[in-house]
């Protein structure tokens, strides 16, 4: 998910640059008034937690590993504005000394990962735990929804700046200039990989961390819970339960995902396959020196995923990739209401339910 | 130079000082004795003004430590210039890319001239034998290197109180005879008030001790009538009580023993 | 699997890697070309190299920023197996990953039928690979000519605020710590644990870990605060600007920008 030089035109770039400043500016702003001059070491030490934490290789079922972001747990525990700036100083050493992210990709990096990342995050985080005691089983669920959803809203980010550089930029043959896989393509084929590996890598990061929190410092979740029932005494074994509710939903996304794709046939095969790899193992490529355990193929029939999303959409047939860039970017941005809206829409609905508990 | 009057100060799940009085006098060089927990890091804080007394006062040259006090600029410069604390752990203190910018930093938020700062780190760098160090990044030198440098981050502003929290902690002999030289030659040029629980160092760093135990002020004297009281020693946790007996004589051992230099036992 | 867990190793291998990238100046201290200007210099040389790679419609200006990247470093006794290894050879790896598909799925006139490969299939994935490795070169080439303390300078420069730099320092030097504290963390707890391993403790293990780090950077950021506070530190940051740029710096500045223009302005639209 990190993008590198060369895979974003420099007006996308300068955009992306552009819609980060604001946020990177109101962050240090708020945190000026809240933190004051604290804020040099405070962001200095989570900046460099977040790149440790980046570097944690977790064992994901299956025998796979993956990264997590830490997105998920740095806007739990500082909130999203800290935690967008200090994600933002990782991003920035992680593309200075391992080429990891371009420097021109920068902004888009931040913007996907760091801001967009972090305030989806908090916003569910938010939405789920409601107003449960720090020490709550809900808690932990949240938690690891938080990061499950943002993970996956910053690849679709990514997937979409990369759709549209195909019909935006290319020369007068017709060849991309830059990534040249239309959004059709691009989307599913970094959702596959995120909603599986690097989704559930930071699932496991934010709702196990949280869980351990709960046990062993149950204050440093009260910043992101300011209506949280106080109760004294530290969470029991209530971590556990918890997690597996995760499980079960996020089995259901599973089971939910080839029931779509055996609705439509289409074969994107070659290509997803090969791409699938990309996010969930792009550190192990990058730094090639060391461990590379890495999904070896993508699970079979997931590469069909890609009509899922053709479905919905039926502008996006060839044809009209030749024509009106305008409807395209309107299809982009519908395609990201739609998730917000989707996330609003189940975070409301897990209000309901709690509020039935 | 620091007047306590009845100082309290308490962390959110304990407390850590109790009722403490003193009064430590300028050029005295002076010793904080106690076991850990005992309240002396706290001291230290709040005679250098990064916390504050929640109940009593605290004066420094007649002026109340106070959070407002330190909200007005001329005296909080005045004040950090002339009070300079090393803490414990260097990984903490030594926070800048290089040596060379480390000893910047205080002058720099002192905001002393650009051409000064450097003829004064120059200087300071020959002085102290660090000279070779200055491009070094800080956090890759070893332990001792690192205590040195952050002696000298502070000593770059020429404090007249130096506050040291654990000075010899963790330091293998040679860096350690180094401190005990450099406080030693501090005598009667500065105050120096040290937090510690080696009692090897004691007579070379102090003349003068205070003895704290779970945040309270137990006993007050010179060094050697203090070590000559094994009684407060050993309630004071300074001294264990099952180690004492050896051969040919009773020697103190407390939790550093195995850092002092071979026949450091020069008190018992 | 080894009594090492897998974790760990990760992250030993890892502190290795890092503390050869960050802090290894094996390249920066050598006697090269780009060793004696001034970082600014290189910092502006570089960021328009990479834009001119990123920003051209023409494979030849990529190619011909890449050769003169590599020449530079040639010059600069950067040794090519350090690029290879640090930038190519990932490069090539990730990217071609991605890029490969683009030859058979780009619409347009066929060059081999077989697998049908078409011609703007492979206009793209050259693209695509061509300037990930140039911009990766330069930046790297950068990094490796530049002491880390200078690059922090350099990028004052670019009107960063003096906040973020010393942010960006403090990070650097805080990384170790907690990489450190984290392989300590892993160690301890390997040295209470016999058996190997499943996946489910690793993963109990991981966020265990993560939590005390959280934790711990948390207690370390109050320290570090009261550090700067004890010398003065009230919230606005001061820096030495230690950076003087001679002749030579110049001259070598001009030249950058006027190839990097002349590169732009023959790869045409």
């Amino acid at each position: 998910m990190h993008i590198p030089d060369g895979y974003l035109s420099p007006s996308t770039c300068a955009v992306m640059y552009g819609g980060a400043l604001p946020f990177w500016t109101f962050a240090a702003r708020r945190l000026r008034q809240s933190v004051g001059s604290r804020l040099v070491p405070l962001l200095s030490v989570f900046a460099a937690f977040s790149f440790v934490v980046m570097m944690f290789n977790l064992p994901l079922p299956g025998g796979t590993t993956g990264h997590a972001v830490g997105m998920g747990i740095g806007a739990i525990v500082l909130g999203p504005w800290a935690a967008m700036l200090a994600i933002s100083i990782a991003l920035l050493i992680q593309a200075l000394f391992f080429g990891d992210g371009g420097i021109t990709a920068y902004g888009a990096n931040c913007f996907n990962m760091a801001i967009v990342g972090s305030l989806v995050s908090y916003g569910i985080y938010r939405a789920f735990a409601g107003h449960s005691p720090l020490t709550a089983p809900r808690r932990v669920f949240a938690a690891g929804c938080a990061g499950y959803v943002a993970i996956n809203v910053s690849a679709l980010l990514a997937a979409i700046e990369f759709g549209i550089q195909p019909l935006l930029f290319h020369d007068a043959a017709g060849a991309p200039l830059y990534a040249p896989y239309p959004l059709r393509i691009a989307i599913p084929a970094m959702l596959v990989g995120h909603l599986t590996f690097a989704g559930i890598a930071e699932l496991i990061i934010s709702a196990g961390v949280v869980a351990w929190l709960q046990r062993a410092e149950p204050a440093l979740l009260a910043r992101s819970a300011p209506n949280a029932v106080v109760t004294l005494g530290k969470a029991t074994a209530s971590g556990r339960e918890s997690l597996r509710r995760l499980w079960v939903a996020l089995a259901a996304l599973m089971i939910l995902t080839p029931l779509g794709l055996l609705a439509a046939g289409t074969a994107w095969g070659e290509w997803s396959a090969k791409q699938f790899q990309d996010p969930a193992n792009r550190r192990a490529i990058a730094a090639a020196s060391f461990q590379t355990e890495v999904p070896s193929r993508a699970p079979a029939g997931l590469e069909k995923l890609s009509t899922l999303w053709t479905a919905p959409f039926p502008a996006y047939a060839p044809p009209f990739l030749k024509s009106a860039s305008l409807g395209y970017i309107l299809s982009a941005v519908l395609g990201t209401g739609l998730i917000i809206a989707a996330c609003l829409g189940f975070g409301w609905g897990a209000r309901l339910l709690a509020a039935r508990f | 130079m620091f007047d306590l009057n009845e100082v309290s100060f308490r962390y959110p799940d304990a407390a850590a000082l109790c009722g403490v009085t003193l009064s430590i006098a300028a050029r005295q060089r002076i010793a904080l004795l106690g076991a850990n927990g005992s309240g002396k890091s706290t001291l230290l804080r709040l005679l250098d003004g990064l916390a504050f007394a929640e109940s009593g006062t605290i004066t420094f040259n007649g002026k109340c430590l106070t959070s407002a006090q330190f909200e007005e600029e001329a005296f909080a410069f005045d004040f950090r210039r002339r009070v300079a604390l090393v803490f414990q752990n260097p990984d903490v203190q030594l926070f800048n890319p290089t040596v060379f910018d480390e000893l910047a930093f205080a002058p720099l938020q002192l905001r002393w001239p650009n051409d000064e700062i450097r003829a004064r780190i120059a200087d300071l760098l020959q002085t102290m034998g660090l000279a070779h160090l200055a491009e070094r990044a800080p956090h890759r030198l070893s332990e001792g290197e690192k205590k040195r440098v952050a002696l000298a981050s502070v000593m770059i502003t020429q404090p007249d109180v130096l506050l040291l929290d654990e000075p010899t902690a963790s330091l293998d002999p040679r860096s350690r005879n180094f401190m005990i030289e450099y406080l030693l030659d501090c005598r009667g040029r500065r105050t120096v008030i040290t937090a510690t629980h080696d009692l090897h160092i004691l007579e070379e760093i102090a003349d003068y001790c205070f003895v704290l135990h779970e945040g309270r002020l137990v006993a007050a004297g010179a060094p050697n009538e203090l070590l000559a009281d094994e009684k407060l020693l050993r309630e004071t946790g300074l001294v264990h009580a099952h180690r004492h007996r050896h051969e040919g004589g009773v020697v103190h051992s407390h939790p550093h023993d195995h850092h002092s230099p071979s026949g450091a036992h020069r008190h018992s | 699997m080894s009594s090492r867990s897998f974790l760990e190793r990760s992250l030993a291998s890892f502190v290795a890697i890092i503390e050869q990238a960050i802090v290894a100046e094996e390249f920066a201290r050598r006697d090269g070309f780009l060793q004696k200007l001034d970082p600014r210099v290189k910092l502006g040389g570089f960021l328009a190299l990479i834009f001119v790679s990123v920003a051209t419609h023409n494979l030849a200006i990529v190619a011909a920023t890449f050769f003169l990247a590599t020449a530079l470093a040639f010059f600069s006794e950067i040794s090519l197996s350090a690029l290879a290894l640090r930038a190519w050879l990932p490069v090539a790896l990730f990217t071609g990953v991605i890029a490969m598909p683009a030859l058979f799925l780009t619409p347009g006139p066929a060059l081999i039928r077989a697998p049908m490969i078409t011609a703007n299939g492979l206009r793209a994935a050259t693209f695509l690979i061509g300037r990930a490795e140039t911009a990766a070169t330069c930046a790297l080439i950068l990094v490796l000519s530049t002491k880390w303390p200078h690059l922090l300078h350099a990028l004052r420069a670019l009107r960063l605020p003096r906040a973020v730099i010393v942010v960006l320092g403090m990070t650097q030097r805080y990384i170790f710590f907690l990489l450190r504290a984290a392989q300590d963390l892993f160690a301890a707890r390997r040295s209470r644990i016999i058996a190997p391993l499943d996946g489910r403790t690793r993963r109990h293990l991981a966020a265990a870990n993560a939590g005390v780090l959280i934790s711990r950077s948390l207690d370390l950021s109050g320290e570090v605060y009261a550090a700067m506070q004890a010398r003065g530190f009230r919230g606005e940051i001061h820096t030495l600007e230690a950076l003087r740029m001679r002749p030579n710096d110049w001259l070598a500045l001009t030249l950058f920008l006027a190839v990097a223009v002349t590169l732009f302005w023959v790869g045409g639209h």
